[in-house]
């Protein structure tokens, strides 16, 4: 409920075009009821008089029957245009506003999610929430108006004529398929869960399709994927049973309201207290109220589903960040020399520390080679060094300032990290280089691929630097893609590099000839590396040790 | 089925549910004729006929009666159209899954992983409302107006003749609006798609995005992103919009036009007011229909643009497989390439020519620098991708001849980026392959001899192996190929992101695993080449030298040239 009222504030901003949508949508819907009342009102009056062999003024009914017929048809194209350019502006801007939400949270504060969940949110919920005012809010507050116009316009005649139209209307029109909608709240949430679980599974599955066929699982894990498809049609159909009782209901709202018009209203006749165009024309416009109350089946069906997108986009809005910015960031050090003292690090939920009691004194332009088993706590440094994450006790200090004080734009220029698995984005390669270097020139480009032992191969691509490396860069070799991802981070000013297994993956002779050209460009450059390769141990001043996240040796390569 | 309209045509199942949504859909239409007669009736008494409540009771009891049964009619409608929906999806996911699976991996390699997974969830439930709504309004709108129609001109010609006059301009729009929707529908859903993949893409990528200070660069693209996918959305739109202003236009034009006619007259006494008034309730009812169909317009061309997109997928072609496949032999598997050349789509060729053998039970390293072809010789084993010309031969023979599947369940595979699926350490050990208790048992002992025992039998795996570090991960895979009994063994770079101690720790296993079974192995480690029996050298497609270690290293060609460094690093090391 209380994200019902957060969802509502949200609309905010746009409330003129909400409620321009809302005032020519009512009239274009009373239009409507307008000109089958008047055609009815009209047609008894004519013949009245017709009857009568009397005369009777049928310019001004005619000129109004033409004028709401335009009304109508014309609202209507308005109305469609505004509401929904609103609600796309909307929704376009919660898009922009959740990912820029994301940045501080990645990747500490997401680690527990699937990037494809954080996306569904990002692209599906919000689609969701689309429907939200155009088919739920606002076909409600219509429908009510129009109810209530009518119920006023017939409360003069008859009252207990308004009573019946405003039960039936009530009753038929909203609380049933209000109730429907409450009934489906449950199915409608396995629905949404179900939905998840499957894109998820799929995801999943396609992205191990190889370890899948090689294994032959894929037999077990298909069927599964169609039973979850089988158990989401399931939970569909119970939401679409529901919706259908309401349905049925809200389609029988006009023809009932019109039906006890006319069965209070011939006594009525009798007595001379109604005129009979009257009630032509009373039973006419509850008739075409049906227009009004019709999309409300469909308005309350969807609102569950419109809620369970709104919470899990809330909740993703909601998350803290693992590492604070400092409130005023103290001066940049001038310095890029590295310290550490007694730093550990545990992560959460984590029985043992990841780090404990490091103590480690980095000079600038030291070349130090971090070894180890793996989960031995190298890629945690990484981690700790970038501020993905905060040390749980000690303190990390660069150039004599504690990293927590320094503003993450600034420790971020400062700093490089190429990630084991460095992440390539979906476009050319000059710009998943220029990620590093925005106004990079095509000569440094091709000079950072020259040092990571790529320019030929990139060279021989029809398109060079525009190649694109498709998804994750699917279109290059493991090797290539750990060798680009390192070319990026040269381009980089960073003084400091930390190269989490930047070789791995590569043949001897290629991580040899990368390595080499890499430290001669890096001449300067503080440069921590991550490795098991004894080669390269050989070419850093100083090897640490880890084991079990605690410097168990650290010698000097001259030692 | 490959092309999009077929795609459309649904199953057996699902049109025998279609034929009844469409049969109660027709029927609610038809019951507002009696309805419109019941009421003109029962008002044109009450009104004219100086009937009391008693005598119209009768009246207002059969109107009652026929919105009870427009009703049950509507609720019909509903769940058979729900009927059709989901049978027609089912069999559509079921398609699409099945030849997800023919086509493998590696011919996937362009669809990105949330194009795909968008294809067969998003796509197919794109297709919903053709089956629910599109199909059953277009069936009402083609009967309907012309049943409204008979019974206005039943009760006066003239009234027919009113409503009827705007029908041709109305359906003329209809035609023209609605091709220039379509092509606009299709760029806005291949929008949607490049909006989903982008996204994905770009939260893969925070972490990069945050340590090269570029996320404001790419939240402004996001924005941008949203706001192309609202203009082009409400290009659509517009279009579908203006549509159904035509419709209603024509719609008030009638009932305007209809209330005037009948007016005069019964003004001139020329009508009798039951039949004006019944003629006046059904001119709504002549486009209530077509209307009604106009509305789910864009359901026709979202499940259309769908199946386009569903169809640029199947009509990939996986290859056949061979109608009586050779039994695949269960031991001793010797391997012969002849000539075998590869390219990936049109790039240059990965294989080019590619000659050797390997004999049962030896253990073959594969070596080579990054792009030698060493990857695609796994794919092509593996079947995931078939060659362009030459042969291999397994045993004497072909390879194709074989089931795809069941000469997979002969190979053991280590790949060069494990992936493991969320659940725990067991179901990725033992990947389905069998169930029973006794399978707990089979993965300890394969994690003891990939020394993976940290790893406990029941310890949960998230998403794409989080949780898992980075030699785990590689300790995790080694065990699923323990696991398997499989004569044929694949190992692609088997030590990577291992340390040197737990290196030399799993050589023995490594061994053991190797040994009785035939084995290639992707090495770029000095140990890993030492221990096989062989090495086959690879350069640029072709092999270029063979032979033992020690004997490629007398020779002091390629393969000396490219182990240099690290030899000399692991003597230094030694010294």
């Amino acid at each position: 409920m209380k994200n019902l009222l957060r969802l509502l504030a949200l609309y905010r901003p746009y409330a003129l075009w909400i409620a321009a949508s809302l005032l020519v949508s009512l009239a274009s819907l009373l239009a409507n009821i307008g000109l089958l009342a008047v055609s009815g009102w009209f047609i008894t009056a004519m013949a009245a008089a017709g009857l009568a062999g009397a005369t009777i003024d049928y310019f001004t009914p005619a000129a109004l029957i033409r004028a709401l017929a335009i009304l109508r048809s014309g609202g209507r194209y308005v109305d469609r245009l505004i509401s929904h350019e609103a609600t796309f502006r909307l929704t376009g801007g919660l898009r922009g506003h959740l990912f820029a939400r994301l940045e501080p949270l990645a990747p500490g504060a997401l680690a527990d999610l699937r990037s494809g969940d954080v996306t569904e949110r990002l692209r599906g919920d919000i689609e969701r929430l689309e429907h939200f005012f155009l088919r739920m809010v606002s076909p409600l507050i219509v429908a009510c108006l129009v109810g209530a116009c009518l119920v006023a316009a017939l409360a003069p005649w008859s009252r207990e004529m308004a009573l019946a139209a405003a039960a039936i209307f009530l009753l038929a029109g909203v609380a049933a398929p209000a109730l429907a909608a409450f009934c489906g709240r449950a199915p409608s949430r396995a629905l949404a869960q179900h939905s998840a679980q499957l894109r998820a599974r799929l995801s999943d599955d396609l992205k191990g399709l190889a370890p899948l066929l090689a294994t032959g699982a894929d037999a077990r894990h298909f069927a599964a994927l169609e039973r979850t498809m089988a158990e989401l049609l399931a939970a569909e159909s119970k939401v679409a049973r529901i919706g259908a009782l309401g349905q049925a209901c809200v389609g029988a709202t006009g023809e009932l309201a019109a039906l006890a018009i006319l069965a209070l209203g011939a006594p009525m006749l009798r007595d001379g207290a109604l005129k009979s165009p009257d009630i032509a024309m009373a039973v006419l416009a509850a008739l075409a109220a049906l227009e009004a109350f019709a999309p409300l089946a469909g308005a309350f069906g969807g609102l569950s589903g419109a809620l369970t997108s709104a919470d899990r986009v809330f909740a993703l809005i909601d998350r803290k960040p693992v590492v604070a910015e400092p409130e005023r960031p103290a001066a940049p050090p001038q310095r890029f020399d590295l310290r550490f003292r007694a730093v550990s690090l545990t992560y959460p939920g984590a029985s043992r520390p990841a780090l404990a009691g490091i103590d480690l004194d980095i000079g600038e332009g030291a070349r130090v080679a971090f070894v180890g088993a793996s989960g031995a706590g190298k890629s945690s440094l990484a981690d700790l060094l970038v501020r993905f994450r905060d040390p749980s006790q000690g303190e990390i200090r660069l150039g004599g300032v504690a990293l927590q004080n320094l503003s993450g734009r600034f420790l971020r220029s400062r700093i490089v990290v190429v990630r084991q698995d460095p992440h390539l984005f979906a476009a050319t390669v000059a710009e998943n280089l220029r990620l590093a270097r925005r106004r990079a020139s095509d000569d440094e480009l091709w000079a950072a691929l020259a040092c990571v032992g790529l320019a030929e191969t990139i060279g021989a691509l029809p398109l060079g630097l525009e190649a694109p490396v498709g998804v994750a860069g699917e279109k290059l070799s493991g090797g290539q893609a750990k060798r680009l991802g390192l070319a990026r981070a040269l381009l980089s000013d960073a003084p400091i590099l930390f190269l989490d297994e930047p070789t791995e993956g590569l043949d001897p002779e290629t991580a040899r000839q990368v390595l080499t050209a890499f430290l001669k460009r890096a001449e300067g450059r503080t440069l921590l590396i991550a490795t098991h390769r004894p080669a390269e141990m050989a070419l850093m001043d100083q090897v640490i040790t880890l084991d079990d996240g605690v410097i168990c040796r650290a010698r000097r390569a001259s030692d | 089925m490959t092309d999009a309209a077929s795609l459309l045509k649904g199953t057996a199942q699902a049109n025998a549910a279609l034929r009844l949504t469409i049969a109660a859909g027709f029927s609610r239409g038809a019951v507002a004729i009696p309805f419109a007669w019941l009421l003109s009736e029962a008002i044109s008494t009450a009104a004219f006929g100086g009937a009391d409540l008693a005598a119209l009771t009768p009246t207002l009891l059969g109107l009652a009666g026929l919105v009870v049964l427009r009703a049950l009619l509507t609720y019909v409608a509903e769940r058979a159209g729900f009927a059709a929906s989901a049978r027609a999806r089912s069999a559509l996911f079921h398609h699409l899954l099945d030849h997800v699976r023919a086509l493998g991996p590696v011919r996937l390699a362009g669809w990105p992983t949330g194009e795909l997974a968008a294809l067969l969830t998003d796509a197919v439930a794109a297709t919903d409302a053709y089956w629910r709504r599109y199909l059953p309004a277009r069936a009402a709108s083609a009967a309907l107006p012309a049943l409204v129609l008979l019974a206005v001109a039943f009760a006066d010609w003239r009234a027919a003749l009113v409503i009827v006059v705007g029908a041709p301009v109305a359906l003329l729009f209809l035609v023209l609006a609605g091709r220039g929707a379509e092509q606009a529908s299709q760029k806005q859903w291949a929008r949607l798609l490049r909006l989903g993949g982008h996204l994905l893409d770009a939260i893969q990528g925070l972490p990069e995005l945050k340590i090269f200070n570029a996320s404001r660069r790419e939240i402004a693209l996001v924005r941008k992103m949203a706001d192309a996918y609202r203009k082009d959305a409400m290009a659509v739109l517009r279009i579908a919009f203006l549509t159904s202003l035509v419709l209603e236009f024509f719609s008030a034009l009638a009932i305007a036009l209809v209330a005037v006619l009948v007016g005069f007259r019964l003004l001139w006494g020329e009508l009798d007011f039951h039949t004006g008034l019944f003629v006046l309730l059904l001119a709504p009812e002549f486009y209530a229909p077509t209307r009604a169909l106009g509305a789910e317009r864009h359901a026709k061309m979202e499940a259309q643009t769908a199946a386009d997109k569903m169809s640029s997928l199947l009509s990939q072609t996986a290859p056949d497989t061979p109608a009586t496949p050779t039994p695949a032999p269960t031991r001793d598997i010797a391997l012969r390439f002849e000539d075998v050349r590869f390219a990936y789509g049109d790039g240059p060729r990965a294989l080019d020519g590619l000659s050797f053998e390997i004999a049962a039970g030896e253990t073959v390293a594969l070596a080579g620098p990054s792009g030698a072809g060493k990857s695609t010789v796994f794919s092509l084993l593996l079947r995931f991708i078939e060659p362009d010309g030459g042969r291999i031969w397994v045993n004497g023979a072909p390879l194709a001849a074989f089931d795809p599947r069941a000469w997979r369940g002969r190979i053991a595979h280590l790949p060069q980026r494990p992936h493991f699926f969320e659940g725990d350490v067991t179901e990725n050990v033992a990947m389905g392959r069998d169930a029973g208790a006794a399978v707990e048992a089979s993965v300890r002992e394969a994690l003891a001899l990939a020394r993976a025992k940290q790893l406990a039998v029941g310890a949960p795996i998230g998403e794409g192996g989080a949780g898992l570090s980075g030699g785990e991960a590689q300790r995790l895979a080694l065990s699923r190929a323990f696991y398997s009994p499989a004569p044929l063994v694949l190992l692609d770079e088997p030590t990577a992101h291992l340390d040197v101690d737990t290196e030399r720790d799993l050589r023995a296993s490594l061994a053991r695993l190797c040994a009785d079974r035939t084995a290639l192995i992707i090495a770029h480690r000095l140990a890993t080449a030492q221990m096989a029996d062989r090495l086959i050298v690879l350069d640029r497609g072709r092999v270029v030298e063979t032979g033992t270690h020690a004997t490629l290293l007398a020779a002091g060609g390629f393969y000396a040239r490219m182990v240099a460094p690290d030899l000399a690093a692991a003597e230094g090391a030694a010294r």
